[in-house]
């Protein structure tokens, strides 16, 4: 990715959403294998 | 009366766990807490601490009060000596004290030693680095970096060289973002061109992290933190001494050697060097009084769980190597977590130098993985409490592991590296492949890894304080 798109905003607000929303489903177990 | 669960050490194994007590046993254990430090301290903000673009006073807060809120109790005091056959922990408190406290279930989560002696010249205190891995090492670092600035303001060339400090450390990825935010500091400060920044690690590669490598798919290719980290090493100028270990710290001179290369030194003006962890310095006695120290902890001081410390080569490692419930192999209320408990190896590839030196990335253990082994152990001492089997689970080979990988703090024009990975330790059998699910993996560097970085370190403060609604934030 260019560093155009790196410093984007609306581009890099859009990125901020999926991250996190990945990183929380993934860590409460509600996608991916491990449930402890 | 009620059964009595020790844990020793407040980090974020230490700490998450005693969260997660206080909810899952609240009224059927009694939950004590013995930390050396009275405060807990938010580890991945320290390196703004140490570029001076954020209090210290923001990175931690008094442990007590969250304590007496949740209803546990807290010993401000060390462990000296756990006696195992007579569920006892002597500990020398704060004032001076010695204590004998019981147990019948307990976590040693007491985290690294941080040893500074592996490396002649290295650490704070007697050597001739600065470090980033307490509050006050970041303090000192920010106070030797700042007077580094203000020589470059008076128009003086100055070398700054950050990395690891031991050819066995671990870390790397916070000393990558303490370079990254060096860099980025001196950038907005006009002062870029007159500093030269080096970066000296003991990864095999650029980008290893001690986890092997992390790499995710974007718009179908294959993106890995090899080809991530070398373009981000070129787009700032700076030069990387990759897979080499230092092995002395003269002051103004560090030494290395080097896989594939004769031994070198690097003048330095400044050097930022994450030292080597060991386990922290405690003896273990059985019941007849005898040391079993050894029996209990690996020769580097960490704690023995159910992991299978048969030596392999990196061929032939496998996720079922890493443990599973932490528990110690001698006494089933022993457990250990985070940086505590010893890997039954390393997961990257690790290689000697013409000398012999190995030279090899130590697996991190800290963070997100720390949270989740905390709150396992805390899972199953509660079962265990309740008369059930210990059968909860977290393998770094089957857990995941995210980072946010600072590069500049400013949440206008910052940047961060946002690092998803799962597993953390690779599993060939379970994903032929490369080892992990790639469609759970991410990689992506930019401005939003700078908003996230800020808002986990709002919302961990949030959570690890037992604040309304911590339970809604995962580890």
């Amino acid at each position: 990715m260019g560093r155009f798109w790196r410093q984007f905003w609306p581009f890099q607000a859009w990125r901020f959403l999926v991250i996190n929303t990945k990183m929380f489903l993934i860590a409460k177990g509600i996608v991916g294998p491990h449930h402890t | 009366m009620k059964p009595r669960i020790l844990i020793l050490g407040a980090g974020f194994a230490g700490h998450t766990a005693a969260l997660h007590l206080s909810t899952l046993v609240r009224n059927t254990a009694d939950v004590t807490v013995v930390s050396p430090r009275n405060r807990f301290t938010w580890f991945p903000s320290l390196i703004w601490v140490a570029t001076g673009t954020m209090s210290p006073d923001e990175v931690h807060f008094e442990l007590a009060p969250v304590y007496e809120k949740i209803g546990s109790a807290y010993v401000d005091g060390r462990a000296t000596t756990i006696k195992p056959d007579d569920r006892q922990v002597l500990v020398t408190t704060a004032s001076g004290e010695e204590r004998t406290l019981g147990y019948d279930f307990l976590l040693n989560a007491t985290g690294p030693y941080l040893n500074f002696e592996g490396t002649p010249g290295l650490g704070p205190a007697t050597g001739n680095t600065t470090s980033v891995c307490s509050v006050e090492h970041a303090i000192e670092a920010r106070d030797k970096y700042l007077a580094i600035v203000r020589d470059l303001k008076a128009g003086k060339r100055r070398r700054i060289v950050v990395g690891v400090g031991h050819p066995a450390a671990t870390c790397e990825g916070a000393a990558f973002e303490y370079l990254m935010n060096v860099d980025a500091d001196l950038r907005a400060r006009g002062l870029r061109d007159n500093a030269e920044l080096v970066w000296i690690t003991n990864e095999p590669e650029p980008g290893d992290f001690g986890v092997d490598g992390i790499e995710a798919v974007k718009r179908g290719i294959l993106v890995t933190g090899a080809s991530l980290v070398r373009m981000l090493l070129d787009e700032s100028r700076i030069t990387a001494k990759v897979a080499a270990g230092v092995t002395k710290v003269d002051p103004g001179v560090l030494h290395y050697e080097q896989i594939g290369e004769d031994p070198g030194t690097i003048e330095y003006d400044l050097a930022m060097l994450i030292p080597q962890f060991r386990g922290i310095p405690v003896k273990y006695v059985a019941g007849d009084g005898s040391d079993i120290s050894e029996k209990m902890t690996l020769p580097n001081g960490f704690m023995r769980v159910d992991a299978d410390y048969t030596p392999r080569q990196y061929a032939d490692y496998r996720a079922e190597d890493w443990p599973a419930t932490y528990v110690s192999p001698h006494y089933d209320n022993v457990y250990a977590a985070g940086i505590a408990f010893a890997p039954p190896h390393p997961m990257s590839k690790g290689k000697k130098a013409s000398s012999g030196l190995a030279i090899t990335a130590t697996p991190p253990r800290t963070g997100m993985v720390s949270g989740i082994m905390g709150r396992t152990v805390a899972e199953n001492i509660a079962d265990q409490v309740a008369g059930k089997p210990a059968t909860h689970h977290a393998r770094m080979s089957e857990i995941p592991g995210a980072c946010i990988a600072s590069m500049g703090s400013s949440i206008w024009n910052g940047s961060a590296a946002s690092i998803i990975m799962t597993p953390v330790a690779r599993d060939y059998q379970r994903y032929p492949d490369r080892g992990r699910d790639l469609s759970l993996c991410d990689l992506d560097v930019g401005l939003a890894g700078a908003w996230t970085k800020r808002a986990l370190h709002s919302a961990f403060l949030w959570k690890l304080q037992a604040k309304p609604g911590w339970q809604l934030i995962p580890e």
